[in-house]
């Protein structure tokens, strides 16, 4: 079951942006990550989910907005691309809407 | 290297080097990360220590070189920076390597020429790309040291170093973060952002040699694929009209549409539409005037991260009178900008 949305925001060409022709989405089921990748996407969540700040890095780089379906309902967090495990980050295609 | 910095607690990441659910290989793997993500911190805050110290010992006059040193190295579709080096990039066989060193040099000779500026820092820093980063990736970024630059998948984007716009783009990002230092978030976000659109595009008009009146400020005109220019867009953002329906990313034209939390791409279109406007009313090339101020304004303070929108349109209008005295048309031009976006 697929539990995990990601969606690929900003960047210099400026994705998901309001009015935005560009957007890149994709999904995963975490049933289908190695547990190391699902332990490091706990600990974004972990990370981010406390709304701490991400750090910042250079300029016109990626975040990664991810959602996820839990027990306790749907968290959502927005981690610079750096910080994205490939599984995830992978996931998503660019398109124009 | 590639970058191997987290944000993972050290404490978590130890908890998980001895966690018996994972393979001994995840945890020998969170071991050694926890590792490099030590040493790796000291080596960040060394360096950021270094660079403020740096722009203080240097202020002298000192430089590292008399003009920066371009060089370019190929991540050859991986990811891993910086990539391998290119041996003589000017007359490399790969167009992009090629491309890359041009334009870059000839961004450090628009900045030195223009501007009197000596390279990113003003120090004679080296100027470091890497082309095509990624598998068809579809962005160019300034990581806080370099240029790197995606091949675009060939659908919405074509080669990012295509647009020389979005190379001096890039580089200015540098200039701001060795001088201003805006933030990139909030209002100071939109600034930093518009700054790289505002050289960028003064860079490719310089190459053209066109007048603000020829020029038709978009910004990556020339990055855009077959799939988007099918549906009519053209260009990343239109700085003459940055609502514009051609543009991939449409932008806001009036401050007062700003709010906090906004993406930098997003509220740099006010910002943007204002020196657009000024360098049109004030006529003849962008940087011969209305450039100069907009340089002074960036580089001849000391740092404010949380720079506003309206500290900084009160900056150029000021720098207008002092810089060129008695030229009205010049101070009514930039306050004609200003004002059309609500500053």
């Amino acid at each position: 079951m697929v539990d995990i949305v990601i969606e690929r925001i900003g960047g210099l060409g400026g994705f998901g942006l309001p009015g935005s022709h560009l957007e890149s989405k994709g999904e995963v089921a975490s049933t289908s990550l190695s547990p190391a990748v699902r332990a490091r996407v706990d600990l974004l969540f972990a990370t981010y989910g406390k709304g701490k700040a991400a750090p910042a890095k250079g300029a016109d780089g990626f975040s990664y907005k991810i959602s996820r379906t839990t027990v306790n309902g749907v968290e959502v967090i927005t981690v610079p691309e750096a910080e994205v495990p490939a599984e995830l980050r992978d996931s998503v295609t660019d398109r124009l809407k | 290297m590639q970058c191997g910095c987290t944000i993972i607690p050290a404490d978590v990441l130890e908890r998980l080097s001895k966690d018996k659910k994972l393979s001994t290989e995840e945890r020998k793997n969170f071991a050694n990360t926890a590792e490099f993500d030590a040493t790796w911190r000291k080596v960040r805050a060394l360096r950021t220590k270094t660079t403020a110290s740096a722009q203080g010992l240097l202020a002298s006059g000192a430089a590292l070189a008399l003009a920066p040193a371009v060089t370019v190295f190929n991540c050859s579709t991986t990811t891993s920076l910086p990539g391998t080096p290119v041996p003589n990039p000017g007359s490399a066989a790969d167009a992009t390597a090629k491309r890359a060193f041009v334009e870059t040099t000839e961004v450090a000779k628009f900045y030195k020429a223009v501007f009197g500026r000596n390279s990113i820092d003003n120090q004679g820093m080296t100027m470091q790309s890497s082309i095509h980063y990624g598998v068809k990736y579809n962005n160019a970024f300034w990581t806080g040291g370099q240029m790197v630059y995606g091949d675009g998948d060939g659908q919405i984007f074509v080669d990012f170093t295509k647009s020389t716009d979005v190379i001096g783009h890039e580089l200015t990002h540098g200039v701001t973060q060795h001088s201003s230092q805006f933030a990139y978030s909030n209002e100071a976000g939109g600034l930093n952002e518009s700054m790289s659109d505002v050289f960028g595009s003064m860079f490719r008009q310089w190459r053209a040699g066109q007048t603000s009146a020829q020029a038709d400020w978009l910004i990556g005109k020339d990055i855009m694929g077959p799939a988007a220019l099918a549906r009519g867009l053209t260009c990343l953002r239109d700085m003459a009209n940055p609502a514009a329906t051609h543009c991939l990313a449409p932008q806001p034209t009036k401050y007062s549409q700003l709010t906090p939390g906004m993406d930098p791409h997003y509220t740099s279109g006010p910002p943007n539409l204002a020196f657009c406007t000024a360098a049109k009313a004030a006529g003849g090339k962008s940087w011969d005037k209305v450039g100069q101020v907009w340089y002074r304004a960036l580089t001849g303070f000391r740092p404010s991260p949380n720079m506003k929108m309206k500290t900084f349109a009160a900056r150029t209008r000021k720098l207008a009178g002092t810089m060129f005295p008695g030229d009205t048309a010049l101070a009514q031009a930039i306050d004609k900008g200003w004002k059309l976006v609500g500053l």
